[in-house]
């Protein structure tokens, strides 16, 4: 082959037998076991995929730490942006139960007085004048107003004074058991109105009401809102997932520090540990030692090593 | 194995035959070590990255939708689960020693012609020393024998950038190969 003395660079010939020749081939024994590995690998896999099929644990449906590998950017994407939607939508049903008690005791108080009434309180109340030697009489009619003059006496039924009148009045005979029908329209006396009574009022209206009155406060309390307090819990609790995890690695490195171990992260919580087959044994020891052992999964031999995957957790 | 054969394998390996999937096995795998190798020189690595592939073939063998591209589609899987490996332990590399290529020594100069091995290692040492855009190119169209166009779809990049790449990694790989010249171009002693 001709040389110049001014060449500086192979010609494309003698680069071509340089790609050709130097090429890299896996050695004859790694074609041998190549198929072996990948056999119980693929079994591995089969065996996984139907367990998780199997898995229907609630756990099943929390979302991963990590982002598995087969997800694409785009899927990631995704995920994370329904995640935002989901929490609002939850933490917006979490405050409506928790207010609709808050709603109930705002129904009872006099302020509310205008508005209508549960039964259930009603019944307490006249409970209350029951629990007095004294009998409930029926209400007057429905079209007959109260005074303003009742209204302003308006306090708890069995300091009213005016309540032993109730006894000789001639409604006595007509009055009605308390616990008669629920359906039915109770009217307490005009003597006694600790609440105002909503003349004929159904329960069904009552619950209706109560649902409007809880969409209300649902509104009250902006979508938005709502997810920058999810977001936030969430954040807080990756940062102390994360702050756990760091601390189970810094401990992981002082158990290993005098055992040669190779450690190559992977993600945050995996790690591929690779030892020597004498020192394997160590390894394991020091790792169950580390109570870590169900997080330890050994991968495969290789002729002078062998591979582990480590998976940390927060927890010890 | 004709490509009859080939095809048909793939088609029985797509209906679960594992035995049709391990003849796939054994004709891609010596193929794509090459490919893998050049993009990340360490047989350990080369090694797990090709069971990764072979364990993703398997899974998404049975949603292929033309047999006939199966080499491609494999090639595929095997550089994104390699370009993935090379992205995380980039990532996740605590230690300088976290990412190793396999220290392999440039022929010592009292050899008077180079060996297959060395010739392995001294192109491994060139390799290197390219970007891994770089390596990819050349891994796909020099050592698989793609054209540009082909490993353009694989890679996500136009076939202009494959070939403006090439062009650019063969003439680094020339002048890094140079000074070795004499070891491989020396004639054949007779025997």
């Amino acid at each position: 082959m001709s040389e110049s003395s001014f060449e500086t660079e192979l010609s494309d010939q003698e680069l071509a037998h340089v790609l050709t020749q130097g090429a890299m081939q896996p050695s004859a024994e790694e074609q041998a076991r190549f198929w072996q590995d990948l056999e119980g690998r693929l079994e591995q896999a089969d065996k996984s995929e139907s367990e998780t099929v199997n898995d229907d644990s609630p756990m099943r449906s929390l979302p991963p730490l990590v982002e598995p590998e087969s997800l694409s950017p785009a899927q990631s994407r995704k995920i994370f942006a329904l995640r935002p939607a989901f929490l609002s939508v939850a933490a917006a049903v979490v405050v409506v139960l928790i207010a609709l008690p808050v709603m109930k005791q705002g129904d009872q108080s006099p302020q509310t007085s205008e508005s209508s009434v549960s039964l259930d309180q009603l019944e307490s109340e006249l409970g209350r004048v029951d629990s007095q030697p004294m009998t409930l009489g029926a209400a007057p009619p429905a079209e007959e107003p109260l005074s303003a003059a009742d209204q302003k006496t308006v306090s708890r039924p069995a300091a009213d004074p005016d309540q032993a009148a109730l006894k000789d009045s001639e409604q006595e005979k007509q009055s009605v058991p308390l616990r008669k029908s629920r359906n039915e329209s109770v009217k307490p006396s005009a003597k006694t109105p600790a609440v105002k009574p909503v003349a004929n009022a159904p329960k069904n209206k009552l619950s209706e009401r109560k649902a409007e009155q809880a969409d209300q406060l649902k509104q009250s309390v902006s979508p938005e809102q709502l997810a920058k307090e999810a977001d936030a819990a969430k954040k807080l609790a990756q940062e102390a997932k994360a702050e756990a995890v760091a601390q189970r690695w810094a401990e992981l490195k002082k158990i290993l520090a005098d055992l040669p171990v190779t450690v190559k992260p992977l993600n945050a919580t995996q790690a591929e540990l690779q030892v020597s087959q004498e020192q394997a044994a160590a390894l394991e020891a020091r790792l169950s030692a580390w109570s870590v052992p169900s997080a330890l999964s050994h991968k495969f031999f290789r002729a002078d090593q062998v591979t582990y995957l480590l998976e940390i957790s927060g927890r010890p | 194995m004709t490509p009859e054969d080939i095809l048909s394998y793939i088609q029985q390996a797509q209906n679960g035959d594992r035995q049709a999937f391990q003849h796939l096995v054994k004709l891609m795998m010596p193929r794509l070590y090459g490919v893998v190798f050049a993009m990340l020189p360490n047989r350990d690595e080369v090694y797990d990255i090709l069971q990764d592939t072979f364990v993703k073939a398997h899974r998404a063998l049975p949603k292929l939708k033309e047999p006939r591209a199966f080499a491609g589609w494999l090639t595929r899987i095997a550089v994104n689960t390699t370009k993935t490996r090379l992205t995380r332990q980039r990532e996740y590399a605590t230690e300088p020693n976290a990412f190793i290529f396999e220290q392999q020594s440039v022929p010592d100069q009292a050899v008077s012609r180079l060996e297959q091995a060395d010739l392995q290692a001294l192109l491994n040492q060139a390799l290197t020393e390219l970007s891994s855009d770089h390596r990819e190119v050349v891994a796909l169209v020099e050592l698989q024998e793609m054209n540009c166009a082909e490993a353009a779809e694989i890679l996500g990049c136009p076939a202009g950038t494959v070939r403006s790449r090439l062009h650019y990694a063969r003439k680094q790989l020339k002048r890094i190969l140079f000074p070795y010249r004499q070891y491989f171009t020396q004639e054949e002693p007779q025997s």
